[in-house]
């Protein structure tokens, strides 16, 4: 009789261990009606019909750590459900740096999300996005948003996201210091900022005059202001630039700022580049440093006395413009929830939530007109909206190893190697990490 | 010998052995009590390594379908400088970190076994790396380290030296420290092995070695050491598979840079596999990498057998 239980015991055991708990849209039609206010008046989508049609649907969304649990997340999601409670959300945070892991992790084993957090256009590249073209054309509101934002979608005329937020580099310095040292106006070009470098950094003063970053995205900023890319588009062609002669000039002259000059610490060896400029400049130890809007109100809230003294300029360069950050929403390959998921990612850039983003949260908006917005009339923000009209995305990304390669090469010149070798050699490794995606 | 017990221990008078079938079924309530250990063991180990083995013949790059290159992957290793030079730096960092841990822990492990005032706070003390975590350790030494905010360079600023060392912006300097740090978290994990190994040594041995006129340090290299050399081996095995496991420090505090002079081999196989997406090719490394484990805890095992003798 013992035995018998205890057979019965371990056949229910298996059993439940084996019963499936998947939940996924049931299928029961629901009567979503309009709401009685006007959705657009409050900054909001549109109501839609085709999300209100859907029977029950159940979405799962995986959104980056520092977003999934913000205020202005968190109260658009609420809204969107008490719009179309037929859509039900479950939200999942994931570090930003796993994301494309986990993304090709689900994709491969068919239990994909209905939503992503990264670079659309990485995603679309490697196979692990859906295509959502059409819902674009639904929607019909392409024009509103910042050329660049859209390229971070977008990979070989393929739009696969949408992007929710974007941000760029920018020169960050001590007016105050600056004045002291007789320099009047922020450099302009690459020499200049060595020149000025080099005047404002004081051994005396234990002060370099600028702090550089081994941050390969960073770095590709400086090569944008310097006019040129480290890939070559010919429509659908893609070709690795990454030893162009004015690339090798420019890691040449801004690694010398550390090298050669002494006119900057050498960046230290971590992955992670950029809480060392931020803590050396917020404590009198450096005068400038290149990095983003972000800054501007870490500076505030950590440094405030450095804050006193904190100018904002465009990046040195001979060209204009940098790279453009930020990240976009896509819809992982094979969500059967494409229509709901698209809708939810207009209400995350929607004008009402993308500027609770912008005040609450540091994240710009992605819709060129949100920055007629009177918080972007402060004038440390400024060099940062004329430097986000001609960002450029950093596309390398598409192509992990290359991108690896680039990063391996700044960090070896900032450690002693030569320039010219170290590009060549991540060209070589690009070349043919291009020709393998091919 | 008596007769009687040369036939009761003849193997041919024994009683016939019940077949092997109603043993099982004797048992097989016990078996069912370690089917779900059995099962885990095989879901979470034996299916994974043989599936790995099966992969690493394979050219994997998600979501697309694995597709069949034979030894590709091995030929291709043996081009990889970067994993031969990983293999290399783990062998250093290996070797670095169980010497001075090991050392570390039997000398500090011989000093708790001491009836020392307030001993027990020290147990507690020496304990704290291991139940740190690694990331939080890796932290600490970035604070200590750094080349311009870290807190040694700016005690050494300070004393006067103008330009004080890069700790972690040179090979050699990069790696001692993650030896280091190595060491420290070694050190931390095995005394507590050590003492209780320590503890269970008779004291009459020393009794009677001190009666001999022996001094404290041939009392340790003739009764202490050989008393605890068994629990030394175990440490030494435990030692350099957890060294070939290292990458959250070196992830952290150097990110295998400078030179590639910290790149570990887990590094190296985490990045081919999850960052650039081979994932048979990471298959495939982590495949010759455990015979290689295999081959250097048996050569140790068999130079300790050795020292026994």
């Amino acid at each position: 009789m013992k035995k018998a239980v205890l057979y019965l015991f371990i056949t229910l055991l298996v059993l439940a261990g084996c019963q499936s708990n998947s939940e996924g849209s049931s299928g029961e039609k629901m009567n979503v009606e309009p709401p009685d206010r006007d959705l657009a008046a409050d900054g909001l989508p549109e109501f839609n019909e085709k999300v209100a049609d859907l029977p029950k649907t159940d979405l799962e969304i995986w959104l980056a750590a520092d977003y999934v649990n913000t205020a202005p997340i968190k109260d658009a999601i609420e809204e969107f459900k008490e719009v179309y409670p037929n859509i039900s959300i479950k939200t999942v945070g994931i570090e930003w740096g796993d994301m494309p892991n986990k993304i090709k992790l689900a994709v491969s084993s068919g239990a994909v999300p209905d939503m992503g957090h990264s670079h659309a256009f990485a995603m679309g590249a490697q196979g692990l996005a859906e295509p959502v073209d059409d819902l674009w054309e639904d929607w019909g509101e392409e024009d509103k948003f910042l050329p660049g934002g859209i390229e971070d979608v977008v990979w070989k005329d393929v739009k696969y996201g949408m992007p929710i937020d974007v941000n760029t580099t920018i020169y960050l310095y001590n007016k105050k210091v600056f004045e002291e040292n007789g320099i009047t106006e922020p450099p302009k070009t690459l020499d200049e900022l060595v020149e000025v470098s080099k005047k404002v950094t004081s051994k005396e003063d234990g002060r370099y005059g600028i702090v550089t970053s081994a941050s390969g995205w960073s770095f590709f900023g400086n090569v944008v202001a310097a006019g040129t890319n480290n890939l070559k588009f010919d429509g659908d062609n893609i070709t690795a630039n990454l030893n162009d002669p004015t690339i090798v000039e420019t890691m040449e002259k801004f690694t010398g700022l550390a090298t050669k000059d002494k006119a900057s610490p050498v960046p230290p060896p971590q992955q992670r580049q950029t809480d060392h400029p931020v803590a050396m400049f917020g404590s009198g130890r450096a005068a400038s440093f290149i990095s983003g809007p972000w800054d501007i109100a870490r500076i505030k809230n950590e440094f405030p006395q450095a804050y006193e003294d904190l100018a904002t300029a465009p990046l040195p360069g001979g060209g204009e413009g940098s790279v453009l950050g930020g990240g976009s929403l896509f819809i992982p390959k094979g969500s059967e929830n494409k229509v709901a998921s698209f809708e939810l990612m207009k209400w995350f850039v929607s004008d009402k939530y993308a500027m609770r983003l912008a005040k609450e949260e540091g994240r710009h908006p992605v819709k060129a007109h949100l920055y007629e917005d009177e918080f972007y009339d402060d004038p440390l923000l400024k060099p940062y909206v004329d430097t986000l009209q001609s960002a450029i995305p950093y596309k390398l990304e598409a192509f992990p190893e290359a991108n690896d390669a680039w990063g391996k090469a700044l960090r070896a010149v900032f450690d002693g190697a030569d320039p010219k070798k170290q590009l060549d050699k991540a060209q070589e490794i690009a070349e043919q990490a291009i020709e393998k995606s091919n | 010998m008596k007769a009687e017990s040369v036939t009761q221990h003849n193997p041919s008078t024994r009683p016939k052995p019940r077949k092997e079938f109603h043993k099982l079924k004797d048992y097989t309530s016990s078996y069912l009590f370690v089917l779900p250990a059995l099962s885990f063991l095989t879901m979470f180990s034996i299916i994974p390594i043989i599936y790995l083995i099966w992969l690493s013949f394979y050219s994997y790059s998600l979501p697309s379908p694995p597709e069949f290159t034979g030894l590709g992957n091995y030929t291709q290793m043996l081009k990889d400088k970067l994993f031969i030079k990983s293999i290399g730096n783990t062998l250093v960092y290996t070797a670095g970190s169980m010497v001075i841990g090991l050392s570390g822990a039997i000398a500090v492990a011989v000093l708790l076994n001491r009836k020392l005032k307030g001993i027990r706070l020290f147990k507690v003390f020496y304990f704290l790396p291991t139940i740190t975590s690694e990331v939080i350790t890796a932290m600490i030494f970035l604070w200590v380290f750094d080349n311009n905010l870290g807190i040694l360079n700016y005690i050494l600023k300070v004393a006067g030296v103008e330009n004080p060392p890069a700790w972690l912006l040179q090979p050699g300097t990069a790696m001692l420290i993650l030896i280091l740090i190595g060491a420290w978290r070694g050190t931390a994990y095995n005394i507590p092995i050590f003492l209780a190994a320590l503890q269970a040594v008779p004291q009459s041995l020393y009794e009677a070695a001190r009666i001999d006129g022996a001094n404290a340090w041939k009392q340790f290299w003739h009764i202490t050491l050989p008393s605890i050399m068994h629990i030394l081996v175990y440490c030494m095995v435990m030692s350099v598979i957890g060294s070939f496991q290292v990458v959250a420090v070196v992830d952290i505090l150097t990110n295998g840079g400078p030179m590639d002079s910290t790149m570990v081999a887990i590094k190296h196989i985490w990045q081919q596999a999850f960052e650039f997406n081979y994932v048979g090719y990471g298959a495939a490394l982590s495949f010759v990498l455990f015979p290689f484990l295999l081959f250097v805890t048996w050569l140790q095992l068999k130079l300790s057998s050795g020292k026994d003798k």
